[in-house]
Formats: structure tokens, sequence, C-alpha cells
């Protein structure tokens, strides 16, 4: 990528497309992401050579179709593009991947946008004790996570150290205990 | 509220930070940054989740160059067709649409004669 474009944003690349219809510019978007779009056939297919050809169907799907829509935010259309293929990989022979149709089900509910508490940066005295209050009465895992990620600025590997917990475990904990304690919290709020 | 800037920013420099983060080079306070954001940001964290343990590093940037090159030489294919159709002699289209024309009218005569 050469300097002027590395410096565009996603919108801008677009737009440059857009108005020259250079498929050069859809090259740059497409390098900016293309570890991530790996990744994320990573995840779902678990599989590096099947990653890759997946992969590169995704990038040939979006050079074919990209000057076809309004695309006002590239990264979320260019995700749901990738997930959508691999969980159709999945549904076409879910016995290559040892996975039922359950299974395939659980991803795409997982993959839904899940409302969750937000934890703003600076909180005031009275909201981390409420906060507090909260965090007691969710398991103790997804306590003890949200607690160090949140309230000590822990990171992961830090975490790790002191749990003892994997980073996928980290991961759920923070990810379910935000959701069980946006529950709570509403619980403390609406009975005060 | 995050200003343009800081969105262009973070859409330039993302897989860099992934990258960074995936090499495991210390350094807390980055890391928890990242971490943060990517749980409000589930193309990173999927992204993250499918390559954290699975490749070494080097694994990781060959399989990114490969990538990377098959884009160049997809745009590089798409351009050299679309310059192949558009270098294609204006006349030879013309005379081969003219001949096209001439074809199906004589084939509309001579069915409108049988009759």
């Amino acid at each position: 990528m050469s300097t002027t474009e590395a410096t565009f944003s996603d919108h801008e690349l677009l737009e440059h497309f857009k108005k020259s219809n250079d498929s050069k510019f859809i090259g740059f978007l497409l390098k900016r992401y293309s570890l991530m779009v790996f990744g994320v056939c990573m995840k779902y297919l678990k599989d590096v050579s099947i990653s890759e050809d997946a992969t590169q169907t995704i990038f040939e799907k979006v050079i074919r179709e990209i000057g076809k829509y309004e695309i006002p935010y590239f990264k979320s259309w260019l995700y749901s593009v990738a997930k959508n293929h691999c969980l159709m990989e999945l549904r076409k022979s879910p016995s290559k991947f040892n996975m039922s149709s359950d299974d395939i089900s659980t991803l795409e509910i997982q993959s839904e946008d899940i409302q969750e508490i937000e934890f703003e940066d600076s909180l005031k005295e009275e909201q981390i004790k409420t906060l507090r209050a909260g965090l007691e009465q969710i398991k103790k895992e997804q306590s003890q996570c949200l607690n160090l990620f949140y309230l000590q600025h822990k990171s992961y590997k830090e975490i790790e150290k002191i749990t003892g917990f994997t980073f996928r475990e980290i991961k759920s904990h923070i990810q379910n205990g935000k959701r069980n304690l946006r529950i709570i919290l509403n619980k403390i709020q609406h009975d005060q | 509220m995050i200003n343009k800037q800081e969105i262009k920013k973070h859409e330039i420099n993302q897989q860099d930070r992934l990258l960074d983060y995936l090499r495991g080079i210390p350094n807390n306070e980055k890391d928890h940054a990242f971490e943060k954001q990517m749980l409000n940001d589930p193309f990173t964290a999927d992204a993250l989740e499918g390559l954290y343990g699975q490749m070494s590093n080097v694994q990781i940037e060959e399989t990114q160059k490969k990538l990377n090159s098959f884009i160049n030489q997809r745009i590089k294919n798409k351009k050299h067709r679309k310059n192949q159709l558009l270098s294609f002699p204006i006349w030879i289209m013309l005379l081969s649409a003219i001949l096209l024309l001439i074809s199906i009218a004589g084939f509309i005569i001579i069915k409108l004669l049988k009759d």
C-alpha cells in the first residue's frame, strides 16, 4: 500500500473506488483486514488450509459484489460476509467439521448481538458501590474476572497468571459476567 | 464521543494491533486496552479467537503475505480483463454487431417468405 492510501479511512477508500472504479482501492481495503478474515474462518472452520481457501473465496465475493451495494460501514459488512460464508460451509457439511446441526445453531445464536453492561472508564463512588453489590451476586469466576479486568485493569495474561483460567475461559467469564451483571444491576436499580 | 480521526486511526492500525497482541510482546497496559476494545468489536474478537494459540507468529505472518499476494493478483487480473475488453478494437465490435443484426434480419425475412 502506498503512503497516501495507507492514511485513508475505510470510507474514503470506498468513496475513491466509487468515483474512479479503480479496484486497487478495494485491494487496499481487503489487505487491511486480510488476517482478520482468515482469523474468523479459523474460528469457525478450525483448519488452516480450509480457512485459507475460504478467505480467498470471501475476497472473490467482495471484489465481485462491492460495487452493487451502498456500504455505510465496510468493516461490519466484511465481517458479516465472512461469518455467513463460514456458517454456510458448516451447514453444507457439518460432519466434515465434526459438528452437529445443534452445534451450528449454537454458533449462530452466539453471533447475535447480546445486550451487555457497559463499564465506563471513570465510575462514581455510588456506582462502584452498586457494582460491587452486583458482583457478589454472580458466579465467583465471573465476578473474579470482571473485578480483575475492569476494576483492577489487568490484562488477560495477568488474569491467567492470577487465576489459572485459560484465555478462552477468561473471555467467556467476562462476557457472561457482564450479561448477568446487567440483569442483576437492573433489578437492584429497580428495587431502589 | 469518538471522532472521525480516531475511527480512521483505529481502522488503519487494528490489524497491526492484533498482530502485536498475538506476538505476545509483554505490555499489560496496551494488552488491556486492546482486550477492552475487543469486547465491543466482534470481528476482532472472532479473529483473535481463531488465531490465538493456533499458529506460530511466523506462520501467521506467512499466511498474511500469502493472502495479500492473492489479493494483489486478483486485482491485477480484474484490471487486465477490464483493459482487454476496453482495448478490443471498436471497429471489430461494430462489425460484429452489424453482422449479427444482418443475420437476425435475414433469418426473419426467410421465415416470413416461407410463411
